[in-house]
């Protein structure tokens, strides 16, 4: 019977298209031998989880502003006292003696065993209050400022990406797969677009449709995808001249199908190695936004804003820099250190170029 | 050709690409200029137009002061006080309505003589249509002015000026004016050379290239020599000015440093001798340090209302909106740069102006108003947006106001910041709540800051959608008034009733926070922050 | 080869217009007003200057009159610089960008191609891992950090060099390397993975077996092959230096093309807008066809083909 005989038939060759599955599991195997690889893959999943799960047990909330306890180093040393409308303040030590150079002898003992004290009929005590990454120029928490602008960060980063290969594999996987003129074609139009001026290009839509983050997302994952149909593209060549697409075709499975069932399984090792690489560069690209003015709206924060403002600010209040900083620099390390291991498992030939 | 000899041809190309380019000279650094008598200022942005008619904002006043004078110049001490420039004396007649100003024998830097028609050219020029001077409506002070300016006449010679003969010229003013002389001190009012203007496009030419350097002439002390947009402008010194003798200066390098951190690295650096603005993140760090200085200014920072839509057109909620803004704590927290919290809407310096003071923070009263008028604890009060343009000053200040009236009345309002030109157009549509806004005083008269709220042939152009005729009688009395008391009496009434409707909320009045090299002398306090470069010198 | 140039400029026409054609509507339809000002601007003078900028005309004759003027390499007037007509602009802000490019590709390669070399030729070593780490940081911080903090350590503490303006030979240092920091992170990776790939092809296997010194080896075998993907690079780079200077030229106060575009962009001067997009995609265009030029001319196999 012809049916018979070619349901097995499919069979094995589902049984070969799960194949690059095993080199899948093969390629983790060598990837958890990349000890820089597996350490880069952790920091990541921590920096992740300060940021989405931290604010749960973070007592501040990143927009509240304690007005007396502007831009304080970290771990200062906090006084409270209630003021004239009942009010509960806050004011770090050491700005409370640069305000008030009056200060008694007494007083300033007082003030340095942490005693309670009275001070122009105002009582002040010492505070259990610690702001461990400090606060900013209007008295905000930044650790949870670097919390909240994480989550937008690494949000527009994964985003942006999840448009970009969205956009990227399906014009890619069409433009390999159907082959000839429209191939030539597409790429051709890739090749096009590569040569415009992105950053100005995602400045001018930035201006044009005003911002929001989900702008940035589109924005930024519009212009950004031209890499991966490249990729896509090439990969699909070659994949389609092997036996199983060959067969699949012969026996009638339609395009589309295809394409998802025996493509995009295979393309999932540079695509996971694009998207770990294109991460950090979509994070700088709103950085740079964010240093123009067109990136999120106040009070929110990103990362890129933070550091904007601190690099502003990096004379008077160092740490407004170096925090915000230190935590993009090294979640852009462990992606690149865990791109560059992934690619060197799943042996994904040179992906950036 | 071998690989190598081609790689190396690409290189060798590559290189020559980059030392062809070539590299200008350096400029001296503070003490070489010090020495040579060269000042060089941080500007602050690239200025629009250095065309006394068209400026539009102090960087490029700054540099037209240096350019060209006036009948009246800038006074070494005080903005209030009248300093004879291109004219020698003058008198005024009939309760200040008419003025003669009796010209000196001074010269435009090209060497032609300064007259009297010279200037009754520039008015024309200011008052055409198609020039479009941002600044045209200063001019009205002229009789006829306004009907002329807007096409209701076409006789230039109605218009209130004319020139009785080459060194005397007369005006005919709307109203009484006795502020006139310090109006005059504004760019608009000065004079230029006809014949360049007529030779580079005539009169109402927006596109004129008479501003650049070798076209230019100007009746200053300095004069230009060297334009490099975004990097430079540098003037050197005019040896036809009236007053040459008496110019300290060889000449003025002007970089149009707009961030305000980069500027302060230069000035660190040694690279400038006076900045425009010290970032308040600083202020803390210069405080008490020679080099530091904190200046009045006559500038007001305020939240414009939208009067036109409920609940903000119930005055009651405006000043509930007010009464719960503890303005000491944006100043002394927020803003740090040594600002006044505002008591009123006009800043303190205008001699003999007293205006009433009624704002203070009294959130309890606030609560009451704010439960009068059917919001009590902020109950069912709409979402209301403020609004912005993009910077971070007024981001931290936003932010404040914003937790401050969660806090006091319980009301919520959203941020919302645009960049400028959006926000100018968002604001000018109306189509905002509450719209931060600051305005600065072009002259020394509180009109300056009053005009903007009166409403002219039934058209507000105060972007609030607030008219109150009783208001506009007592400008317009003022405006008549013969005596300067009671110009000022009119006025003051006049400002208690918008204080008391409240179209607009006073934040606080402004400080200048600079840093200035100690050898640079004459650069004194001055409200307009309006300086005469002849009086700048340097001493060690 | 003559009509393979030919083929890539016909090529470039429709794709220059095409960004025209995008931009001028995108640009046309942004919200703003070019004339809003601080002091409300009467109605009627609002108007007289948006019929002197021909901004009261329909779109599709503005677009018209747009292309005409273009076809002439007239690219019109700024609004925000009083009088001053954009080709004007141009020809004086973009060598200063060029050079700033040039000089920062020089700082990159110069970096990052000897990075490269060492890290491949001591593949997991300390001279591997010690240069790609430091290579990471360039990538890892933004320009508008690195600047404003070599500007206060060699600017303001040291004081070598000026920390704003663009006059002097030593003015130049400090935009350059800011701007070429980042570029060469990549071409030290770059360089790396080539001449890994490179050492690993037998030819390389033979010269190592016939006894010749490792010196020879990397650097008149290896490197012309590992050198190629930077050489594909440098197009790519190029247009990102000179088209994305401006944060550079913000921090150091350099008279650049980048900043009238973005001050254009924030003050909706309609024509400086068009005008530097425009000159910058036509630029970009312009030097991919002098790269694949380049690449022809470097490889044998492609010049055949």
């Amino acid at each position: 019977m012809k049916s018979a005989r070619i349901t097995p038939s499919i069979e094995t060759m589902e049984s070969i298209a799960e194949t690059p599955r095993s080199l899948w599991t093969d390629a983790m195997l060598r990837l958890r031998k990349n000890h820089l690889a597996v350490a880069s893959f952790w920091i990541f999943v921590g920096i992740t989880l300060f940021c989405f799960i931290g604010p749960l047990f973070h007592p501040y909330a990143p927009d509240n502003q304690n007005r007396t306890l502007r831009a304080t180093p970290p771990f200062a040393e906090i006084l409270e006292y209630e003021d004239a409308f009942g009010k509960l303040n806050q004011i770090s030590k050491a700005d409370f003696q640069t305000r008030n150079r009056d200060l008694t002898a007494e007083i300033l003992a007082e003030v340095e065993n942490d005693q309670p004290f009275e001070y122009k009929g105002v009582e002040y005590s010492r505070s259990t209050a610690t702001y461990v990454m400090g606060t900013d120029g209007h008295g905000r928490d930044v650790m949870a400022r670097i919390m909240q602008g994480g989550r937008i960060s690494l949000g527009v980063g994964f985003l942006a990406t999840m448009i970009s290969l969205f956009i990227g594999v399906t014009y890619g996987s069409i433009s390999g797969y159907q082959g000839g003129r429209l191939d030539a074609f597409m790429m051709r139009a890739v090749e096009i677009l590569y040569s415009l001026p992105f950053t100005i290009f995602v400045i001018l839509l930035m201006v044009v449709f005003g911002r929001s983050i989900i702008m940035i997302f589109i924005a930024i994952g519009a212009v950004e995808w031209l890499t991966m149909a490249r990729i896509t593209r090439n990969q699909v060549l070659q994949l389609k001249e092997q036996e199983f697409a060959l067969a699949a075709k012969a026996i009638g499975v339609s395009t589309p199908t295809i394409i998802r069932k025996h493509m995009i399984p295979n393309l999932l090792g540079p695509i996971v190695v694009y998207a770990t690489l294109s991460i950090p560069a979509i994070m700088i690209l709103e950085s740079i936004l964010s240093f123009l003015g067109l990136g999120v709206q106040p009070p929110d924060a990103s990362w890129g804003s933070l550091i904007s403002d601190g690099a502003q600010k990096m004379t008077a209040y160092p740490w407004l820099l170096f925090v915000p900083a230190s935590f993009f620099s090294i979640t852009l390390f462990a992606m690149n250190f865990l791109g560059d291991g992934l690619r060197d498992a799943l042996d994904v030939k040179s992906s950036k170029d | 050709m071998t690989y190598t000899d081609r790689f190396k041809l690409v290189s060798l190309a590559f290189l020559g690409a980059i030392l062809l380019s070539g590299c200008g000279g350096g400029i001296p650094n503070a003490d070489e200029a010090a020495e040579q008598g060269i000042l060089l200022i941080g500007n602050g942005a690239e200025p629009e137009s250095i065309d006394p008619h068209l400026f539009t904002g102090h960087p490029d006043a700054t540099i037209i002061a240096s350019l060209t004078e006036g009948l009246i110049a800038y006074h070494e001490f005080d903005d209030s006080l009248p300093e004879p420039g291109i004219a020698e004396s003058w008198e005024s007649h009939d309760n200040a309505q008419r003025w003669i100003f009796h010209l000196r024998d001074a010269q435009w830097s090209n060497g032609a003589p300064v007259v009297a028609d010279d200037f009754v050219y520039s008015f024309k020029r200011v008052l055409s249509k198609a020039l479009a001077s941002e600044f045209a409506s200063m001019l009205y002070l002229m009789k006829n002015a306004r009907a002329y300016h807007t096409g209701e006449i076409d006789d230039f010679s109605q218009v209130g000026v004319k020139a009785v003969d080459d060194k005397t010229l007369e005006f005919n003013l709307e109203g009484p004016s006795p502020h006139f002389l310090s109006v005059l001190t504004h760019p608009t009012w000065y004079p230029v050379h006809q014949d360049t203007i007529e030779s580079f496009g005539g009169i109402d030419n927006r596109i004129s290239q008479w501003t650049r350097p070798g076209n230019y002439v100007g009746t200053g002390p300095f004069v230009l020599e060297e334009w490099v947009t975004n990097q430079i402008i540098k003037v050197r010194k005019n040896p036809l000015y009236w007053d040459a003798d008496n110019v300290a200066l060889e000449g003025i390098y002007f970089f149009p440093i707009s961030d305000l951190h980069t500027e302060n690295r230069s000035f660190e650096n040694g690279q400038l001798h006076l900045t425009k603005e010290l970032p308040s993140d600083l202020i803390d760090k210069y405080k008490g340090e020679p080099t530091y200085r904190n200046d009045p200014a006559i500038i007001v920072y305020y939240y414009m209302i939208n009067t036109t839509r409920p609940p903000l057109d119930d005055v009651r909620v405006r000043q509930a909106l007010s009464l719960a803004l503890d303005r000491r704590s944006i100043t002394d927290d927020v803003v740090r740069r040594g600002e006044t919290p505002a008591t009123g809407y006009t800043p303190p310096g205008f001699t003999n102006y007293d205006p009433p003071t009624p704002l203070r923070y009294d959130p309890d009263k606030a609560r009451e108003l704010l439960a009068e008028a059917g919001f009590p604890n902020g109950e069912g009060f709409p979402l209301k947006q403020i609004l912005f343009n993009n910077h971070s000053g007024h981001q931290a200040i936003a932010e404040a106001i914003q937790q401050m009236w969660k806090e006091t009345l319980n009301i919520d309002v959203e941020l919302f910041n645009q960049e400028w030109k959006v926000y100018l157009d968002t604001r000018n549509r109306m189509d905002y709540d509450i719209a931060r806004a600051g305005w600065v005083g072009d002259f020394m008269d509180p009109d300056t800051f009053l005009q903007i709220w009166i409403t002219e042939e039934n058209d507000s152009l105060n972007d609030t959608g607030w008219s109150n005729p009783e208001y506009d009688s007592l400008l317009r009395k003022g405006y008549q008034a013969n005596s300067i008391e009671e110009r000022y009496r009119n006025f003051e009434i006049a400002e208690g009733i918008m204080l008391e409707e409240l179209p607009c909320i006073p934040i606080y009045w402004y400080r200048r926070p600079f840093l200035i090299d100690p050898r640079l002398k004459g650069w004194n306090p001055k409200q307009l922050d309006a300086h005469h470069f002849k009086f700048l010198r340097f001493e060690n | 080869m003559l009509s393979f140039i030919l083929n890539r400029l016909l090529q470039a026409i429709p794709t220059v217009w095409a960004i025209i054609t995008i931009t001028f509507f995108l640009v046309m339809t942004a919200p703003g007003d070019p004339f809003s000002a601080e002091r409300e601007m009467r109605e009627e003078t609002r108007q007289q200057l948006a019929a002197h900028y021909g901004l009261d005309k329909p779109l599709l004759v503005q677009y018209g009159l747009y292309l005409k003027n273009l076809a002439t390499f007239d690219l019109g007037l700024s609004f925000k610089q009083e009088g001053r007509r954009i080709n004007d602009i141009i020809v004086e802000s973009f060598p200063v960008s060029l050079e700033l490019g040039l000089l920062a590709m020089t700082v990159a390669l110069l970096v990052g191609v000897p990075a490269g070399i060492l890290a491949a030729s001591r593949k997991n070593t300390v001279l591997d891992y010690a240069p790609m780490s430091t290579a990471m940081v360039g990538i890892c911080m933004p320009t508008f950090v690195i600047g404003p903090i070599l500007g206060l350590v060699f600017g303001v503490w040291l004081g070598w060099f000026n920390v704003a303006g663009w006059f002097s030979w030593e003015d130049r240092v400090l935009p350059a390397v800011t701007l070429g920091l980042a570029y060469a992170a990549y071409i030290a990776r770059l360089t790396r993975a080539g001449m890994l790939e490179t050492l690993g092809l037998d030819y390389i296997r033979t010269a190592k077996a016939k006894g010749l010194p490792e010196k020879t080896i990397v650097f008149k075998h290896a490197l012309r092959g590992g050198i190629m993907p930077v050489v594909s690079y440098l197009g790519p780079a190029m247009a990102g230096m000179i088209s994305g200077s401006f944060v550079v030229e913000t921090v150091f106060q350099v008279p650049g093309l980048g900043r009238h575009f973005i001050d254009g962009a924030l003050n909706r001067d309609y024509f400086m807008i068009l005008g530097t997009t425009i000159f910058y995609a036509t630029l970009i265009v312009g030097a991919n066809l002098l790269v694949d030029l380049v690449h022809t001319a470097l490889d044998p196999k492609l010049r055949k083909a």
